[in-house]
């Protein structure tokens, strides 16, 4: 049986094709998985299918809800449909709910609006709904406002209001993109099992392989607007028909780094008994401020040529920790050290020197890079760190060179940012880090906000970088696969303190402390979901 | 700029407004040379002329031209508020860069100053100020110019504490840039177009606030012509010679609004959702 049956969806914006020929089905109880890259048109199908297109966008082919035909439906009859026929769910909870209404007038307000509900009995049905998503009423009242909740729960909330009216269906846009691993397995969880138990089907839209394949029975590729694959999530990924497919599944299968001897060498960076507190906002005139420790003695050691990661959910310490290894925050108590030279107190001299053996690469390749400056003097900007201030022609040489290393023409340095994609924004911070030959560079969720294809590709150049140079690294992920792939030795951090640390393979194979277990368990992994009993979701 | 097309081009709002502004500007600029000269000499009797040829916005009480007096008046407000918005702009970014670069007691003492400058009643700095140097233009100048500086000096630093959280700003640092060079190179560039949008409220707010001082005696004295003082003259001949009050009441209104459309116009122009809309 077939509750929504898509054919020959196709999506143009102003005469250029987005989507083309889309065909697929879901039942009810059923999961779907829609995978793929940046721009490749997945969360525009969710739009397609909801009839929420952007303007001038045209949708043909044909779109059948329980039989009904959506697309070219009249707005009246796609409304109720959009209300009680499909739920959807999007990537940031933050923004989807209403800050100035509690969580329970907002679900109540659905269901009065969409359902039909009166006042009293729309109240009722909200209690039930937070009840049905984990939010029971004991636990977390409907009197709270979003600001109150914590990512996962808003995203619960979210998921509240697109099920409040048990709709046949449910889409799910990157559902759990913005949360922690720990709370991305609950949600999941909570997806698949609303979808077995209440017989919905859900299509879930990522661009995170492993996701899908742990949840979704059937799955399907998506690329530049095509489908180029799809059937069952195992059969599919286990023998890949198509290229696209073998290629996404090979990224998102990360290979473990061969293991290498411990460097006996003085380290290179090292941090003993690091504590740095944040003050929130003084209560009243008189009063103290709270404070917040965000580390909570921290030591780390780098040596030279050594691989080192550092994994941990948000709000954990990771950032505050490196920016206190680079010098950007003084801590409240413990040393930092470079090559056995603290840069606290350091003469500018030696500051510089110092700080020359240490660079870094930021997150977001948007944020990172100057918008107003162009690619040669955002490389060069950290030329000033070496002895003997270069001349013109001596840093054009080196900007050329680091532009080089990372895979970049040296006429790009007259080009500004904003001409680059992302992929290779990064590789211009990475050359804006290389550019004063370091020996340490801390990667600060360098690849996380990239495709899983680029991902790969910059992790192989700083895997080549490092055999090349001997360079250093402090890796900082959220994402496990990623830090078995590069590194050699690593840290878990857990409310501002170490808990675990030692060897890569032996840490995320064998973890000893209960968080890193945790961790190790939620963390989406292709290898898992393949190997498990049957995922979830299967129609029965 | 047929304004036809907001997409593309300035708005029709911010092509009157700039249009406005640069003929002011223009006839202020002219008021130097002695083009107005003749018109401002006294004429007796020709006084009290209602609008004609010869006389484009009449004559006051002692025949001189009103057209020349709103003329060498526009170079009087225009000159007081550039130069109160320039004091404002020069003490209170680097103040607000200060604060935002700082931040603990450095912010807290500034972010204090600036709430007894805002508390504190413009007119009874004016008064006091004229007190002690004796009224005139530059006292207007300094008067108006003080309340501009908390102005910038709080926009800078909002907006300069929330780039420097960028990670541009981080990688300068880590590139071992200092904090003076940071400023140069990366801060005060990204906040130019919100300083140019401000210099423009504040700029019509300025000329505003000059008229006031003037029509009570504050500003630029006698003979320098000012379109506050004109106002005040024209108070007792309303009923006899309305067009003494019409033309500095409509120059300044003019004046005003067409700063405030410049102002919305650049503001429009430089938010990068906008940009975002009309394309790289």
């Amino acid at each position: 049986m077939t509750l929504l049956a898509v054919e020959d969806l196709g999506v143009t914006l102003g005469g250029r094709p987005l989507l083309a020929a889309l065909s697929f089905s879901v039942a009810p109880g059923e999961v779907l998985g829609l995978v793929g890259e940046s721009g490749s048109g997945k969360s525009l199908s969710a739009l397609a299918l909801a009839g929420l297109l952007p303007d001038g966008a045209r949708a043909t082919g044909s779109v059948r809800l329980e039989g009904e035909e959506l697309i070219g439906a009249a707005e009246p009859a796609l409304c109720r449909v959009r209300g009680r026929g499909i739920g959807i769910v999007f990537q940031e909870p933050a923004t989807a709910l209403n800050p100035l209404l509690t969580i329970g007038a907002q679900v109540a307000e659905t269901a009065r609006v969409h359902g039909g509900y009166s006042v009293a009995a729309a109240r009722g049905r909200a209690a039930a709904t937070l009840e049905r998503v984990g939010l029971p009423a004991a636990a977390v009242s409907a009197e709270r406002y979003p600001h109150e909740l914590s990512g996962g729960q808003r995203q619960r909330v979210a998921i509240a209001l697109a099920v409040a009216l048990a709709p046949r269906l449910l889409i799910a846009d990157e559902p759990t993109t913005a949360l922690d691993v720990t709370t991305q397995a609950q949600i999941l969880a909570l997806l698949a099992e609303l979808a077995a138990r209440e017989r919905m089907a859900l299509i879930l839209i990522s661009h995170d392989l492993a996701v899908v394949a742990g949840v979704a029975a059937r799955i399907a590729i998506l690329k530049d607007g095509r489908i180029v694959e799809q059937g069952p999530t195992r059969a599919v990924l286990q023998a890949p028909a198509h290229a696209y497919t073998r290629a996404l599944v090979r990224d998102f299968t990360p290979r473990p780094a061969a293991p290498r001897p411990a460097s006996g060498a003085a380290p290179l960076l090292e941090a003993t008994g690091v504590v740095r507190d944040y003050r929130g906002p003084r209560r009243g005139f008189f009063g103290r401020a709270p404070v917040r420790r965000a580390l909570d003695g921290v030591s780390v050691r780098v040596a030279p040529g050594e691989r080192v990661g550092l994994v941990g959910e948000s709000g954990s310490g990771k950032s505050t920790l490196v920016r206190a290894l680079l010098g950007l925050e003084r801590p409240e108590a413990g040393t930092v050290r470079i090559a056995g030279a603290s840069l606290a107190g350091a003469a500018p001299g030696e500051a510089r020197r110092l700080r020359r053996l240490v660079q870094v690469v930021f997150q977001d390749p948007y944020g990172s890079l100057n918008p107003r400056h162009r690619v040669g003097r955002i490389v060069a900007e950290p030329l000033g760190l070496l002895a003997g201030r270069p001349g013109a022609g001596e840093r054009e040489r080196r900007v050329a060179a680091a532009l080089a290393a990372v895979g970049l023409a040296a006429a790009d340095a007259r080009r500004r940012p904003h001409e680059f994609s992302g992929g290779e924004r990064q590789r211009i911070a990475i050359a804006r880090a290389l550019v004063v030959e370091p020996q340490l560079v801390i990667l600060d969720e360098a690849v996380s906000a990239l495709d899983a294809s680029l991902r790969s590709q910059i992790l192989e150049l700083l895997l080549g970088l490092s055999a090349a140079r001997g360079l250093a690294y402090l890796f900082v992920s959220h994402d496990l696969g990623v830090v078995r792939a590069v590194t050699d030795r690593t840290l878990v951090m857990q409310s501002g303190r170490i808990v675990e640390e030692g060897p890569t393979a032996e840490v995320l194979e064998r973890p000893r402390h209960p968080y890193t277990r945790q961790l190790v368990a939620a963390s989406p992994s292709l290898e898992r979901a393949l190997a498990a009993p049957g995922p979830r979701g299967t129609p029965s | 700029m047929s304004g036809a097309a907001p997409r593309h081009g300035l708005a029709p709002g911010t092509a009157f407004g700039a249009a406005v502004i640069a003929l002011y500007a223009l006839v202020a600029l002219a008021s130097l040379t002695p083009l107005f000269d003749a018109g401002l000499a006294l004429d007796v009797g020709a006084r009290l002329a209602p609008p004609s040829a010869r006389h484009w916005f009449g004559t006051d009480p002692l025949g001189r031209d009103v057209f020349a007096m709103v003329a060498v008046g526009a170079r009087t407000s225009l000159a007081v508020a550039v130069g109160a918005v320039l004091l404002g702009m020069l003490a209170g970014t680097p103040l607000g860069l200060a604060a935002a670069a700082r931040g603990g007691l450095t912010d807290e003492l500034l972010a204090r100053a600036n709430d007894l400058l805002f508390a504190f009643p413009a007119l009874l700095l004016a008064v006091l100020l004229s007190a002690a140097l004796g009224p005139g233009a530059l006292t207007a100048v300094i008067a108006i110019g003080v309340f501009n500086v908390p102005v910038f000096a709080r926009l800078v630093r909002g907006s300069a504490r929330a780039l420097m959280t960028r990670d541009f700003v981080l990688a300068a640092r880590i590139a071992g840039r200092g904090p003076l060079a940071i400023a140069f190179v990366h801060l005060l560039p990204n906040l130019a177009g919100l300083l140019l949008v401000q210099a423009a409220i504040q700029l019509s707010l300025g000329i505003a606030a000059e008229a006031g001082l003037s029509y009570v005696g504050l500003g630029a004295q006698p003979p320098a012509p000012s379109w506050g003082r004109m106002l005040n003259d024209a108070q007792t001949l309303v009923g006899t010679a309305p067009w003494l009050a019409w033309f500095p009441g409509l120059a300044l209104a003019i004046a005003v609004l067409a700063l405030g459309l410049l102002g919305d116009g650049l503001a429009r122009l430089l938010d990068p959702r906008a940009a975002a809309r009309r394309g790289p």
